[in-house]
């Protein structure tokens, strides 16, 4: 099974309260994770770790008897794979949360994209690496 | 590498005090460094307490003289902020869509920014001149750049910030002329250790919808032939006396909303809200990477953050910034 991690080299994070934005810096995106399942599923994401160890972290932790959930934790983690931000790690061995005595409520789990700002980078792109090659009004 | 015949070529030093340093810009080449420098014309000053910045402004085109070959072929280039990667502990960054080219010597405080044509510079780079200079120069330092706008009053101020269309336009144009003083209505510098706000640029800009709720700006466009191509630029200085506000210490950050209602008020926001209205554009417009982000956080953790609630009735806002300075 593939493994995840975080990527802390390209995305900046924070988490005030029941809400988490990350931001992907060179995509030009922005997302927000609001509840404290999904917020839980990035805190385990920060270490490397897979699916199948994150849905028994999230098992061990919150009331999961919601028949969506393990499908919704599923397409979540895909969705930070897509957007790159986690990325694939080689396996290893991973430490898995203790179940709780008391476990929280489940809350949906989901990724909000903001793309609005994406014109930002597209419109100023230094990304045309090639283009680089000399200096077009060069003066002989 | 920089031998060029610099007495031959230098067409004009202008000294300026910028976020409690001093920069001395040495212009090389046939271009009016003058019109190029016009919206830091507030930050001119007429000699140096201390060392200053030394900023090459060298125009390719009418001088011949540009990056060492070198660097223009340097065979690793990081695409999103076109850095030249593994270049050691100075800056080297590439722009190919100007094209420019800036070289950061940060032990000898020289910066070196090739532009093969300043007349032909976009927009957005006249009314901010030097943005990316500044934002190289300043990202090793507890101080950053960031996409705000700036009102003060008696050396105490807010931050205005928010996504284009959210009001932070029209809420700033709407205090100039009053008794807050303007800092920046795009980008301005933050010193989060000291708490300030530095001013960078005198220009105010006007998009072609603004001019009707702003019709006595209208005669003080300096470039209303560009319209609608581009926006219209103010330069608040030269228009309104006393009018600017060089640095001021921060009392809050505001995220304006357009609200539809008659009034204008004030209410607490979200750290998280303040984060998305300001990070996001700041990081991206520069260029910049997680470090900057971090140290944007940790200054919004620790400046109050509100909604400016704008109403329809734009002569409300100033007099309750105003006053919501003068309280907090």
């Amino acid at each position: 099974m593939k493994a995840y991690q975080l990527d802390k080299t390209n995305i900046a994070q924070e988490v005030f309260g029941n809400e988490a934005v990350l931001i992907n810096i060179p995509l030009g995106k922005y997302y927000s994770v609001r509840g404290t399942t999904g917020i839980r599923v990035l805190e385990l994401l920060q270490e490397p770790t897979n699916l199948e160890n994150i849905w028994t972290g999230i098992q061990n932790e919150f009331q999961t008897d919601e028949p969506n959930a393990k499908a919704e934790i599923e397409a979540f983690v895909n969705q930070l794979a897509e957007e790159q931000i986690i990325t694939e790690e080689p396996y290893t061995t991973f430490a898995i949360s203790e179940e709780a005595s008391i476990k929280l409520p489940y809350e949906k789990v989901e990724l909000e994209i903001f793309d609005d700002m994406q014109e930002l980078i597209m419109l100023d792109p230094i990304h045309d690496v090639e283009s680089f090659k000399g200096w077009p009004q060069k003066k002989d | 590498m920089f031998d060029f015949e610099k007495q031959h070529f230098l067409s004009s030093v202008n000294l300026y005090s910028i976020g409690g340093q001093f920069f001395e810009v040495l212009s090389y080449g046939e271009f009016s460094s003058e019109k190029y420098l016009r919206a830091l014309a507030h930050l001119s000053c007429k000699s140096v307490s201390q060392e200053s910045v030394k900023i090459h402004l060298i125009e390719s085109k009418s001088t011949g003289i540009i990056p060492p070959e070198e660097w223009l072929n340097w065979p690793d280039i990081d695409s999103y902020s076109g850095d030249l990667l593994n270049f050691g502990n100075n800056r080297a960054v590439f722009n190919s869509t100007e094209p420019s080219f800036i070289f950061v010597d940060y032990s000898s405080k020289n910066i070196y920014y090739w532009v093969d044509d300043f007349c032909r510079l976009p927009p957005n780079e006249t009314a901010a001149p030097l943005r990316m200079v500044f934002h190289l120069w300043f990202e090793p330092t507890a101080s950053f750049l960031c996409h705000a706008a700036g009102l003060g009053i008696s050396e105490e101020g807010v931050l205005l910030t928010g996504k284009s269309g959210s009001g932070k336009s029209t809420s700033t144009l709407s205090c100039l002329n009053t008794k807050l003083k303007y800092a920046g209505d795009d980008f301005i510098l933050v010193d989060p250790e000291q708490n300030l706000v530095y001013s960078l640029y005198s220009v105010a800009k006007l998009n072609i919808e603004q001019f009707d709720n702003f019709t006595h700006l209208k005669p003080l466009i300096s470039n209303i032939e560009q319209i609608p191509r581009e926006k219209g630029h103010v330069y608040i200085n030269e228009s309104f006396t006393d009018s600017m506000i060089t640095q001021f210490s921060i009392k809050a950050i505001l995220l304006p909303t357009i609200t539809g209602l008659e009034d204008t008020f004030i209410q607490e926001c979200s750290k998280l809200d303040a984060i998305k209205a300001l990070v996001p554009s700041s990081v991206w417009i520069l260029r910049s990477n997680t470090k900057a982000v971090e140290k944007m956080k940790l200054f919004i953790s620790k400046t109050p953050t509100f909604r400016l609630m704008a109403g329809v009735n734009l002569n409300q806002i100033a007099p309750i910034l105003t006053a919501f300075i003068n309280e907090n």
